[in-house]
């Protein structure tokens, strides 16, 4: 099916039903919340309601919530998925928020380098996935 | 402030106390961004504690790590962002501090007027310390002033130390470190440091003639000596008035030594220059009893003929041998063209009459200061009358009320030789350092083996001035005694081969590396007050104008 279409546009377009087959799913770690108007690096007491509307957060809220690293202890243990992937992914796309860049990674890389007090390896390559 | 400094003149900061004891000293984790190698070992540190701020000295820096695979897996530094993340967090710098001193809250004016203490605690968890600055060495050691002399400044700083001269000299201090590494130097500070403060009067006996008119740099040039500096204050006694006229100067007084004057106490002191055994060293108290207390060496070494001293030793039932090797040696002394056959010599009135006057006396050796015998025979008989006087006259001063004399300075280089704990009990110069400030009269000594000096002469010297040392033995000796000795050691065997020296004692309220103030340019002797002909003439000019009016006017 589609093999003989020219762009992925045409194949959705000419086979309508896989849009409502074929569905992307993604999972979220929850790692703060907003309270009187305050973005907090960690988790509200109750989980957000079931259909809740998601949305990406702005750069301003990138870079308000960013401004602490208190959240990244969350990611770090989370307990699913690659949580050093996430992390690495998550510092990078915050860092571009920032004035400095490069003065953010090496401040979150010396909140890594405590948290992950005596997992060296797992550092080493956290780093390696962060360094510019 | 600049230079780094922060306000309330608190110095750069370095990192917090993370752990130790009072034994051991303190832990400073240094922040991620200080490098190890800004922080060296004796460099001064303050810490500010909850109520307290303390004054310690670095001791020792390590390196840390959380991980212990560290060192295993090392990280990978060739990328740079990784490099700086890991120091200061994964691998960081430890620095150990000895707390020395501690300072009250600032706030209680009470606690502020005690001044320093000596630390009884360590600073809390979590203190800050920072290096100190300028206003904290201030505070620790005063500022420079006529008692206060500035003798150099801590590692890395600017900021004048200064030594508390008064205090230095109630007690027999000294200078020590191996050759070549600026005793002569300190010692001549030292020497000014008391001139000026005019709290004592110095003897030096001058061995190299060194101090007197002029020294000499290790890496060429003159620099000038006391009297070239402080002429009106100073006199230079010579031994060999040839040699101090060949250098320039005329000396003040020419001394010589007679026979007469040689007691068979001196003759102790050449046992081990002059090689002789204790039987022969005692044969000249036989000697003594013999031919009378004046008399007895000019006697003796009057006896051209070798049967003539082997009968003499059989009349006086002392080993021929003995007394044999005794003249050979002590016809010696004849060599030296400062002893005179002739008595009425009397150098030591000579040289007190120009203490009490308030001069500095300088004795140059001459060509003489290479023969250890002559420096040792001389340096002995002059101080044990000098001392005998000083003795006399304070024992005086108790019962009439009158005054005391002048607190007296002794320098003598080479103690070792005068202080071996062979004969530091029987000597002069052992008495001295033993009974302190009691007669007034204190030793500086000047030794590059401190090992070979009599520990109980050590324990006793008020203010100890080390350079570099590197024998164990010298290092222990010079250590003995001293709380925290264990910590100052690494400091000590760490210190420059030039222009560096460790103090601690009396005179200073914590021990402090230093780096020697300079001595020897135009600047560094108008810094010590000595106006050459040419500003002396600007300054009559200016004088003349003041009290007349310019000539134009």
């Amino acid at each position: 099916m589609g093999e003989a279409e020219e762009s992925e546009e045409a194949v959705y377009l000419h086979n309508p039903q896989l849009s409502r087959l074929l569905s992307t799913e993604f999972h979220c770690i929850a790692v703060g919340h907003q309270a009187d108007g305050r973005l907090l690096p960690y988790l509200a007491p109750l989980p957000p309601k079931i259909h809740s509307f998601v949305y990406a957060c702005d750069t301003d809220e990138l870079l308000e919530f960013s401004g602490s690293q208190d959240a990244l202890a969350i990611l770090l243990f989370a307990s699913f998925g690659s949580p050093d992937d996430i992390v690495a992914s998550y510092l990078r796309r915050a860092s571009l928020a920032h004035r400095e860049p490069d003065r953010f990674l090496v401040d979150a890389g010396k909140e890594l380098a405590m948290l992950l007090g005596g997992q060296l390896r797992r550092l080493n390559g956290l780093l390696r996935r962060l360094s510019p | 402030l600049t230079d780094g400094l922060g306000q309330n003149g608190i110095g750069k900061k370095l990192g917090i106390v993370v752990a130790g004891s009072l034994a051991n000293g303190v832990d400073v984790r240094l922040d991620a961004g200080t490098s190890v190698e800004e922080v060296k070992v004796g460099t001064f540190v303050s810490i500010q504690g909850d109520r307290l701020r303390f004054f310690g000295v670095v001791t020792d820096v390590s390196l840390g790590s959380t991980d212990s695979s560290l060192e295993a897996t090392p990280p990978d530094v060739s990328n740079p962002y990784i490099a700086q993340v890991v120091s200061g967090t994964t691998a960081y710098g430890t620095i150990n501090v000895e707390p020395m001193l501690t300072l009250g809250d600032s706030d209680d004016p009470s606690e502020v007027l005690k001044g320093p203490q000596p630390a009884k605690t360590v600073p809390a968890h979590f203190s800050q310390a920072a290096q100190a600055s300028e206003r904290d060495i201030e505070l620790v050691f005063g500022t420079e002033s006529k008692d206060n002399f500035w003798i150099g400044s801590p590692l890395d700083m600017e900021t004048k130390l200064c030594l508390d001269i008064p205090e230095l000299v109630k007690r027999s201090n000294g200078v020590f470190g191996k050759s070549g590494t600026g005793k002569t130097f300190l010692t001549r500070l030292l020497l000014i440091g008391i001139l000026q403060s005019g709290k004592a009067s110095n003897l030096v006996f001058d061995m190299q003639s060194e101090y007197g008119w002029k020294g000499y740099k290790e890496a060429g040039g003159e620099v000038k000596g006391l009297k070239q500096l402080f002429s009106s204050k100073v006199a230079v006694f010579s031994l060999d008035e040839e040699s101090s006229k060949r250098r320039g100067l005329t000396p003040d007084y020419v001394v010589r030594v007679g026979y007469e004057e040689i007691e068979p106490e001196d003759i102790q002191m050449l046992r081990e220059t002059l090689g002789l055994s204790e039987v022969a060293a005692d044969a000249s108290y036989s000697l003594q009893r013999r031919f009378g207390p004046r008399r007895w060496l000019k006697e003796f070494l009057s006896i051209e003929d070798r049967q003539a001293v082997l009968d003499l030793a059989q009349e006086m039932n002392v080993n021929e041998a003995a007394l044999s090797t005794l003249h050979n040696r002590l016809s010696r002394l004849r060599r030296f063209g400062f002893m005179d056959e002739n008595s009425g010599h009397d150098s030591v009135s000579q040289i007190l009459r120009y203490l009490e006057r308030g001069m500095h006396v300088v004795l140059e050796f001459g060509r003489y200061g290479s023969d250890l015998a002559a420096y040792i025979l001389v340096a002995n008989l002059l101080t044990r009358r000098i001392h005998q006087r000083y003795v006399q006259s304070m024992e005086k001063a108790s019962g009439e009320e009158s005054e005391k004399p002048r607190p007296l300075v002794i320098t003598i280089e080479e103690a070792h030789k005068f202080l071996t704990p062979a004969v530091a009990s029987q000597t002069i110069f052992g008495s001295i350092a033993r009974e302190m400030r009691k007669y007034n009269v204190t030793l500086l000594i000047v030794d590059q083996r401190p090992s070979g000096i009599d520990q109980e002469v050590m324990s006793q010297l008020g203010t100890k001035i080390t350079c570099l040392l590197d024998s164990e033995r010298d290092i222990d000796a010079v250590l003995a005694g001293v709380s925290g000795s264990r910590k100052l050691r690494s400091v000590l065997a760490r210190l420059e081969s030039k222009q560096q020296a460790l103090i601690f004692g009396h005179a200073l309220p914590m021990p402090v590396v230093i780096r020697t103030r300079d001595y020897g340019t135009p600047e560094s002797y108008r810094l010590l007050g000595f106006r050459d002909a040419v500003e002396l003439k600007a300054q009559m000019e200016r004088d003349v104008e003041d009290l007349f009016g310019s000539p134009e006017g």
